[in-house]
């Protein structure tokens, strides 16, 4: 269905201002420490709500430490030291009165090597939950289960096998297996530290589809090191370098019209 | 000669034509299948004392288990009552077991209708006797053993399955000492060790490797239990004695005593195979858990201590296994006492195998050495059920993972 | 394939027949305007081509996004590739077509009918043709279907260039006098823009050939 050339609606076109979108997590002035190395320095970033933003930049240029910041997973390392605030829904989670724990409930984490508990798939999806008093042992669990599964785009492979152990399977669908258990405790956040790199391109490009699916209902944050795929799937890009965070944009921008010359530079594969 | 030139100038040929040809290889060919052979030759070695040591136990063992039985007539009157001695007739009496002859009045009274009668009864020959009997050195009397061998002429004499080794406790009396107390009272000991060192050992090193942090008082801490595991036994012993004898007060030689002893040796040994299946467990498990919002203990608790479980099975049945064949501190808390009865509670008086086998060598009596041998083999069974146990528990949980 | 890499594929391919199908309906309103010579029809038919420079923008930007982000390969590699320079063509097809129609609505009056009827409108239906035929190669995928539609538009194409050398000779036929050299000569130069679209169709072919079939991007 073609419209005539004069109906074309140019409003249609899809160019999101960056005033339309709604800020998820507003980073201030972070700085973190491990011991007296100084790893990220004073980061400002703001992350919208239903987007996906990618955290690209070379190896040790502290993404996945921040990335950590943001659940407070760095907290269980005892010689990290962190000064700023990162504001989500209006909340500064370092404050004295925020239990981290409770931060981890809304802010999920999926890792670079797929982990899976030693358990049956379904204790897998249904533990947490069990343990956080959302759903009540039975039916309701079992829906929850089963909804987080197919939410996960796991469930057809998965769904007359869920009392073997979750370890039994591929790579791939241990990764979907994983997000599907970080789903089920119904975050607000997604934070994945390169979800794909272990994983061959067939299962890749299923969690990038499924990455493209899950943002309509949370807000996802990823940190990766491959650029290209932070072009598939972002909508924004954030490059980092030695702790500092260079430039953060629109993808499209990043890409065709970088600012910064270090980020033509990475970019281009010009320094790596 | 020349043939064997031109063997050596064909091979020549066709080394060079041979691109994969490399001299230096002959050599290290040779050389690998000469440590290949040491190696062997050193297994074989250690085989063989282990063989020499288990068939020279099961030669010297095995007879134990068999005693002999003599058929005599036994006179029950009211004499006997007061003299059983005399219930036997003289020429036999020495032939006669004296344990045997013991039971006779109380025989008499459980059983009133033997009163005035005299029946053909086998019963338990002397030790001497049954030295004689299985061929070994015996000292008895001319008379004794031309009154043996009519007896055995006559088909009075054989010999029967041993029950009384396992059924009975120590003695003086060689024919009539058995096995039995001591291995209730070993049962007793180890109970009580598993009771008190499998807890803690198992929270020490949960809290050791999940909870503590890493500082200089933890490390010093590893260190000295590494150590702890590395101190000779009998230390341990001097330990017992000094807190739970002497401070304490706790009964001497009792099954309590031995059992926190010997807990006390095997707390390093759990503690660190404990924290070694522990740090075995991926720290991915732990990430995870931590990344769905849950609270140390239910990460600890539920996904990393299951993992843990069977190594920590492991360690703490060698562990155990290792404290029952412990000797040398239980002798310094007194357990070599000589305990004829079994202990029916962990504060009576209480002997171990080891303790016991101790003691069987070196009682004067030829037929010590014997019962010696059989308590040796007893305590290897005990020890290979419990290794083969851990084994077994280990693959069940294995499979799961 | 991703969505998002697919919507866009997507997206351009509609917006670059969007702008073939306004062509196509322009070069139709001029056959018509050539029979009836009448104002009314050029004037629709400038409609059809207003906005073309600004979509030609949009398809080009759209197209370097998807490059820098989806880095296509084979086939679609090559449309993007095609899908730029036929942008190209596209805009100058529309420009060719914008002058015919003011040159023509000038001249209208002044042209020998019979020249209008024998050669005007069946050259100008030949140039509608291979546009036709060219916006329906945009959306074939398969091989031979794309081989077959180029052959037609080469086809189409070459009646043109045919039928503009008769105008030529017929022109010159009339042995015109001195004073109406320069109207005769508008005309051709007028007649010449319609048969410059139909050249531009058949780049715009050869480029669609280009990415469906593979080969080389510049044949003969």
């Amino acid at each position: 269905m073609v419209a005539n050339i004069n109906t074309l609606n140019r409003d249609n076109i899809k160019n999101i201002t960056r005033e339309k979108m709604k800020t998820k997590i507003n980073v201030k002035n972070l700085n973190l420490w491990y011991g007296k190395n100084h790893a990220l320095h004073g980061i400002n970033l703001d992350i919208y709500k239903n987007k996906i933003t990618a955290l690209i930049g070379p190896s040790g240029c502290g993404k996945s430490t921040f990335l950590r910041c943001i659940n407070r997973m760095n907290d269980l390392i005892t010689s990290v030291n962190i000064k700023g605030q990162i504001v989500i829904d209006g909340k500064n989670i370092y404050d004295k009165d925020v239990d981290e724990v409770s931060v981890r409930k809304r802010i999920g984490m999926v890792f670079q090597q797929p982990n899976p508990f030693p358990k049956s798939i379904y204790e897998n999806v249904a533990y947490a939950p069990l343990k956080h008093g959302i759903v009540k042992k039975g039916i309701q669990c079992d829906e929850l289960v089963e909804q987080s599964l197919i939410n996960a785009g796991i469930w057809d492979e998965v769904k007359d096998i869920l009392k073997e152990p979750g370890t039994g399977l591929s790579g791939g669908q241990q990764q979907r297996l994983c997000i599907a258990r970080t789903i089920a405790v119904q975050p607000d956040v997604i934070l994945m530290d390169e979800p794909t790199s272990a994983l061959d391109p067939i299962s890749t490009e299923k969690i990038e589809a499924l990455m493209l699916e899950l943002k309509k209902d949370f807000t996802i944050v990823t940190v990766t090191h491959n650029m290209q795929q932070a072009a598939r799937i972002a909508d924004m890009t954030a490059f980092f370098h030695l702790g500092d965070l260079i430039e953060y944009d629109e993808t499209e921008k990043i890409f065709i019209n970088p600012k910064e010359k270090k980020t033509e530079d990475y970019i281009t594969g010009r320094f790596g | 000669m020349s043939i064997k030139n031109l063997k050596m100038k064909k091979m020549k040929k066709q080394n060079e034509k041979n691109i994969f040809y490399d001299s230096s290889l002959k050599k290290r060919h040779a050389s690998a299948k000469r440590f290949k052979i040491f190696a062997m030759s050193s297994l074989v070695t250690a085989i063989a004392f282990l063989v020499f040591f288990i068939s020279d136990m099961l030669i010297k063992g095995l007879p134990a288990l068999q005693q002999t039985y003599v058929q005599v007539e036994i006179t029950y009157n009211d004499k006997s009552m007061k003299s059983p001695r005399g219930s036997v007739d003289r020429k036999l009496r020495r032939i006669v077991s004296r344990a045997a002859i013991r039971e006779i009045p109380r025989q008499m009274q459980n059983n009133p209708q033997l009163k005035n009668t005299t029946k053909f009864k086998w019963i338990l020959a002397d030790d001497q006797v049954d030295q004689y009997i299985k061929g070994n050195y015996y000292k008895l009397k001319n008379k004794d053993k031309q009154k043996v061998d009519e007896l055995k002429k006559q088909n009075r004499v054989e010999l029967r399955f041993n029950s009384i080794f396992f059924t009975h406790g120590d003695s003086k009396i060689p024919e009539f000492a058995g096995i039995k107390s001591a291995l209730i009272g070993s049962i007793f000991t180890l109970l009580v060790t598993m009771a008190v060192s499998f807890p803690i050992g198992v929270m020490t090193a949960i809290y050791l490797e999940e909870f503590a942090d890493d500082n200089k008082f933890t490390q010093i801490i590893e260190v000295n239990i590494n150590n702890l595991a590395a101190i000779p036994s009998i230390l341990f012993g001097l330990l017992g004695l000094a807190i739970f004898i002497n401070l304490f007060g706790l009964p001497r030689s009792s099954a309590l005593v031995g059992g926190l002893t010997l807990a006390l040796m095997t707390l390093p040994i759990i503690i660190v195979t404990a924290r070694a299946a522990l740090r075995s467990v991926p720290d991915s498990i732990r990430q995870a858990g931590y990344g769905l919002g849950l609270t140390k203990i239910q990460v600890v608790r539920d996904h990393v201590l299951p993992l843990a479980f069977p190594g920590i099975m492991t360690g703490t049945i060698i562990g155990l296994a290792q404290a029952m064949g412990e000797t040398a501190p239980l002798i310094i808390v007194g357990m070599i006492a000589f305990i004829p009865d079994s202990p029916s509670s962990i504060t009576e008086a209480a002997t171990v195998m080891p303790a016991q086998i101790f003691t069987w060598a070196g009682m004067p009596e030829r037929a010590y050495i014997e019962k010696t041998a059989m308590g040796i083999l007893t305590l290897l069974t005990v020890l290979i059920s419990l290794n083969a146990i851990a084994v077994y528990l280990r693959k069940r949980f294995e499979t799961k993972w | 394939m991703l969505a998002n890499y697919e919507e866009k594929l997507g997206e351009i391919k509609s917006e670059i027949i969007t702008i073939g199908e306004g062509l196509l309906k322009s070069n139709q309103l001029i056959v018509k305007g050539l029979k009836n010579c009448d104002e009314n029809s050029f004037t629709e038919a400038k409609t059809y081509i207003k906005n073309v420079s600004n979509i030609v923008k949009e398809i080009d930007n759209n197209i370097i996004t998807t490059l820098a982000l989806h880095s296509p390969e084979a086939k679609d590699l090559r449309r993007m590739v095609s899908y730029l320079k036929i942008t190209n063509e596209l805009l100058r097809a529309a420009s060719n077509t914008r002058n015919f129609i003011k040159g023509f609505s000038e001249e209208c009056k002044d042209v020998d009918s019979k020249i209008v009827n024998d050669y005007a409108i069946p050259m100008q239906k030949s140039t509608v043709d291979a546009i036709k035929y060219t916006v329906d190669m945009i959306s074939i995928d398969c091989v031979d279907e794309t081989q077959e539609c180029f052959n037609k538009v080469v086809i189409a194409e070459n009646k043109t260039d045919d039928l503009y050398e008769m105008i030529e000779s017929e022109l010159l036929k009339q042995k015109p006098k001195e004073s109406d050299f320069n109207k005769f000569h508008k005309m051709l130069v007028v007649l010449r823009r319609s048969e410059k679209v139909a050249d531009r169709a058949m780049s715009i072919a050869s480029l669609l050939l280009y990415a469906n079939n593979g080969g080389e991007i510049h044949r003969v």
